[in-house]
């Protein structure tokens, strides 16, 4: 069996992902052999949140896209008085995502759209970071739901991935993705079956 | 008090509308959308389970309402906000009308006299949102439903009553369960005539969890966790 959610373009034809089909523990076996490929190919195995931060933090600095500043100060931001409206953020782009299966480039201060292009990969791949970080924390499910499918939108869109740094942050969301994925299916006691 | 309900094609609907049949419970309007899409083909094991949880979902609302003789006002849409339903609507005497699927009430059907109980697979305020029974049974290995008079928001309207069911031991959670759960909660307001108004609770809107569609991966371990002992 093959995992069939990064098979196509999945900025050019969202998926909707409405009524799929059970088919069986071997879709679970499909969908972790899709994670593991994905990140060998990506052959940043040895990254993590703490090895890329200097590298994203100088890119808050330069950066022009006020979204991708917010997104990389939440990210790294560790006064937890801010963790409230921070949320606040995550849970609306989640949202945003959820409902159009994209995100937009650039937002104004009302998060209105304030571009037409869906096809920046920095901002799902740092939204999914944000999701990580949020069921890390919560272990609330809808945060756990959306990094799935952002994570198979960056997948579908793989061939696109040129920048180093966002390859090595693929292969953390996926390595992170799939950790949350075990943990709650040994959880459930489904591995002993 | 009058009641009616609104039917779709769909499984819900067919839950619905037998087991109150069954129950002999009168429905004073029935107004069926019906866009004559083709019947969906059921396995042999999801007939057999709808049975054993009191429905048949292999047979069609339009004959159900043959076989029992009674009347109704088709519409050849699915969409419960089309013109001409809110028309039909807005005449009808009914006091309260079940909702049975057919898209998200907006604001010129939510006006009219008659109000709409929608049954949610989902205990609010934790579980607002769609596929929620998946979500609730990987995180409580149980789920429940939410009887509620609609109103603008996401599963935010008055709470008429909420009931809890144990994790299915099958498969067919979408096509059977789904709707059995929610068609057990509708009779459970009818027959112990729970619709007063005076006894609804209000919902805190900002409070609980909203989720999305359940992604693939998320829907077999919850899946894979009810039948895992069997």
């Amino acid at each position: 069996m093959t995992y069939q959610y990064t098979k196509r373009d999945l900025l050019k034809i969202p998926q909707k992902y409405q009524q799929s089909q059970f088919e069986g523990k071997e879709f679970l076996d499909s969908y972790f052999k899709n994670r593991r490929e994905v990140i060998e190919k990506t052959n940043c195995s040895d990254k993590t949140l703490e090895s890329i931060e200097n590298e994203l933090k100088k890119i808050a600095i330069s950066s022009k896209n006020d979204l991708e500043k917010i997104f990389i100060k939440i990210i790294y931001d560790k006064n937890t008085n801010e963790k409230l409206s921070n949320n606040k953020i995550i849970d609306i782009f989640l949202k945003k995502f959820e409902i159009k299966k994209r995100v937009m480039e650039e937002y104004d201060s009302n998060n209105k759209e304030k571009s037409d292009n869906f096809y920046y990969l920095r901002n799902y791949l740092l939204i999914s970071i944000l999701c990580c970080l949020r069921y890390r924390e919560t272990k609330n499910l809808k945060f756990l739901n959306t990094i799935l499918k952002i994570n198979d939108t960056l997948i579908s869109q793989f061939f696109k991935i040129n920048e180093i740094l966002n390859l090595e942050i693929l292969s953390i969301i996926l390595r992170m993705e799939i950790d949350f994925i075990t943990e709650l299916y040994t959880l459930k006691g489904l591995n002993n079956n | 008090m009058k009641l009616g309900i609104i039917l779709t094609t769909g499984n819900r609907s067919k839950a619905y509308l037998q087991k109150i049949i069954k129950k002999g419970i009168k429905l004073d309007q029935i107004f069926f959308m019906n866009n004559n899409n083709q019947e969906k083909q059921f396995s042999k094991e999801a007939i057999i389970q709808s049975k054993k949880n009191g429905f048949d979902i292999s047979k069609s609302v339009e004959n159900t309402l043959l076989d029992h003789k009674l009347e109704f006002v088709e519409f050849s849409f699915n969409d419960i906000n089309n013109s001409e339903l809110i028309d039909a609507v807005k005449k009808s005497t009914m006091d309260y009308f079940v909702f049975a699927g057919g898209g998200i009430l907006k604001q010129e059907i939510l006006s009219s006299k008659s109000k709409f109980i929608h049954f949610h697979p989902g205990i609010v305020p934790e579980y607002k949102g769609s596929t929620c029974f998946y979500y609730s049974l990987i995180n409580e290995n149980n789920c429940g439903v939410t009887a509620f008079v609609m109103n603008e928001g996401i599963d935010t309207g008055d709470i008429i009553y909420q009931k809890k069911f144990q994790k299915p031991d099958h498969i067919f959670i979408d096509d059977v369960f789904d709707s059995h759960i929610r068609s057990e909660t509708l009779i459970d307001v009818l027959e112990n005539k729970l619709l007063l108004p005076n006894k609804f609770k209000k919902q805190d809107s900002e409070t609980g969890n909203t989720y999305f569609i359940i992604h693939p991966v998320l829907k077999h371990i919850a899946i894979l966790n009810c039948i895992k002992d069997i």
